[in-house]
């Protein structure tokens, strides 16, 4: 069971952190809690995938879609500790472009 | 609903659910269904077993009528028997009636004391509930059965009417979704005109009944245009959108095609574009799309392309060595000014070129690394036919996760 969890840090960025698989089962979560976060004025969110087992295409376009959102926003979504499986799906669609993954979720902005 | 209560206690009922607006040849609207003689599913077979736990009757069936037949698309409790003649059953009233029929006890009631089910199999009591197809037309019906007699309260009748209404959203579901198949199925290419020097073969094998990737290929005067492509995501929802995104970049293809070489541009425009077209609809939809789109020369062997994050292109060699076609380039729909870069390679007599969606990756044995799985794939299986046809095989033979499709083109080796 996929759980999604939302703080924020003392510098008022966002972090959600998917625990389990990111899969089509838990995107709207995903996508719910990004939107969320930037209505309530945190547009500078870090998805913290240290705890996420499994990422496919599904949970890729929520990611997607979550930047986007972030950006019109005016601020930015980056990705934070992500597993060797969640960095082969990036780098096989070249999304770590975009989507530049962090070492660490301080280290994200 | 209003009883009208009858011999022996049995109470036919007038529906209350929405009449027919439009009158259909019942059979015609089963047959259309498509549902008739096909083998048991559990889709259905879970209502019939769902029935008996309800009532706790020993029998539950699913009927659909064909002519004098009645073929039992479902039965619980009943065991090989497929069809019966309507005109032996208690559903021949259901029908006629047009409503939800109960018989309290079949040997109290002359109408029914004489039909088979009951002189020779004992049952007593009857239970039916009429299956409308979307147009409103009877189609078949749910029913139990029980040895013994029993009562049926108007709490029990509501309760029919409401599992009879999901037995007809099933059946409804498929009518639509194998429609929805065959129509995709048909906007996948036909068999196109060989190429001399060339062969090639593809195919598409959805998760569910339609398909988030594709494939295309068009011969557009003399050059050849491959496309594969996988919209993030699956099932129907990608499947709308692979639609759209498919037709725009065709027919971008075709202009690029049509226009006079030096007026052309470069192929990473044909996707710059389709974005310009379909961007606002991706963005809406929250979705991307991989692409590969290839433009080749069959006189010279050079195949253009570009390749909008989908990574997974492979020239197998003649010697087994590979090249893998790959890019920096971002997938379409995620960025709105992004652009791609026209790449080249040139296919030598006994190449092979491989296109596959990342469904192949869980499918495909020891495919960690895919260039040497595909490699591998292209000398067990010998030509681009049958290579697509162990694709199948193994994609059919395990329950996968995601779309798979596979586009293969070999340069033949000279005579």
């Amino acid at each position: 069971m996929t759980e999604i969890h939302v703080a924020h840090t003392e510098r008022g960025i966002g972090v959600v952190t998917p625990v389990g698989r990111l899969t089509m089962v838990v995107t709207r979560q995903l996508t719910e809690a990004i939107t969320d976060l930037v209505d309530g004025g945190t547009s500078k969110v870090v998805v913290d995938l240290g705890e996420t087992t499994f990422l496919d295409s599904s949970g890729l376009g929520a990611l997607i879609a979550g930047l986007k959102r972030c950006r019109q926003a005016g601020g930015d979504l980056r990705l934070a500790r992500p597993t060797e499986q969640v960095t082969t799906v990036l780098s096989l669609t070249n999304l770590d472009r975009v989507l530049r993954p962090r070492a660490s979720v301080e280290e994200a902005f | 609903m209003d009883d009208a209560h009858g011999e022996g206690g049995t109470r036919t009922l007038t529906a209350t659910r929405a009449t027919p607006t439009t009158t259909t040849d019942p059979d015609r609207a089963v047959q259309a269904t498509g549902l008739l003689d096909t083998p048991r599913e559990e889709r259905f077979d879970r209502f019939t077993q769902l029935a008996r736990t309800i009532w706790g009757v020993p029998m539950s069936s699913i009927n659909l009528f064909d002519h004098e037949r009645s073929f039992l698309k479902s039965t619980a409790g009943i065991d090989g028997v497929t069809e019966v003649r309507t005109r032996d059953t208690f559903c021949e009233t259901t029908r006629e009636h047009d409503a939800p029929l109960v018989v309290t006890d079949a040997v109290q009631d002359p109408t029914f004391a004489s039909l088979p089910t009951v002189t020779a199999f004992g049952v007593r009591f009857y239970a039916g509930h009429p299956i409308r197809d979307q147009q409103g037309t009877t189609i078949g019906t749910l029913c139990l059965y029980d040895t013994s007699p029993r009562d049926f309260g108007d709490h029990d009748l509501t309760m029919l009417e409401q599992l009879a209404t999901c037995v007809e959203d099933e059946v409804h579901l498929s009518s639509d979704r194998d429609r929805a198949t065959s129509v995709q199925q048909a906007l996948l290419p036909r068999a196109v005109a060989p190429v001399p020097g060339y062969t090639f073969a593809a195919t598409c094998v959805a998760t569910g009944l339609l398909a988030g990737d594709a494939f295309d290929h068009r011969e557009i005067d003399g050059g050849h245009y491959v496309l594969v492509a996988d919209v993030m995501g699956k099932g129907t929802a990608a499947a709308i959108l692979m639609s759209a995104v498919r037709t725009v970049i065709r027919a971008e293809m075709r202009r690029f095609a049509e226009t006079v070489p030096a007026a052309r541009g470069h192929l990473g425009g044909v996707l710059e574009r389709a974005r310009d077209v379909v961007q606002d609809d991706l963005d809406a939809a929250e979705a991307f799309v991989t692409v590969f789109l290839g433009w080749a020369d069959p006189h010279t062997g050079v195949l253009s392309f570009v390749d909008a994050g989908h990574g997974l292109s492979v020239v197998v060699h003649h010697d087994g060595s590979t090249t893998t076609l790959g890019s920096d380039d971002l997938p379409l729909g995620v960025d709105a000014t992004s652009d791609w870069h026209e790449q080249r390679v040139e296919l030598a007599a006994g190449d092979t070129f491989v296109c596959f969606s990342d469904g192949l990756l869980d499918v495909v044995p020891d495919i960690e690394v895919p260039s040497a799985a595909v490699s591998r794939l292209v000398a067990a299986t010998g030509s681009p036919q049958r290579l697509v046809r162990e694709v199948e095989r193994l994609a059919l033979a395990v329950p996968v996760r995601d779309d798979v499709t596979v586009l293969a083109v070999r340069k033949d080796a000279a005579e």
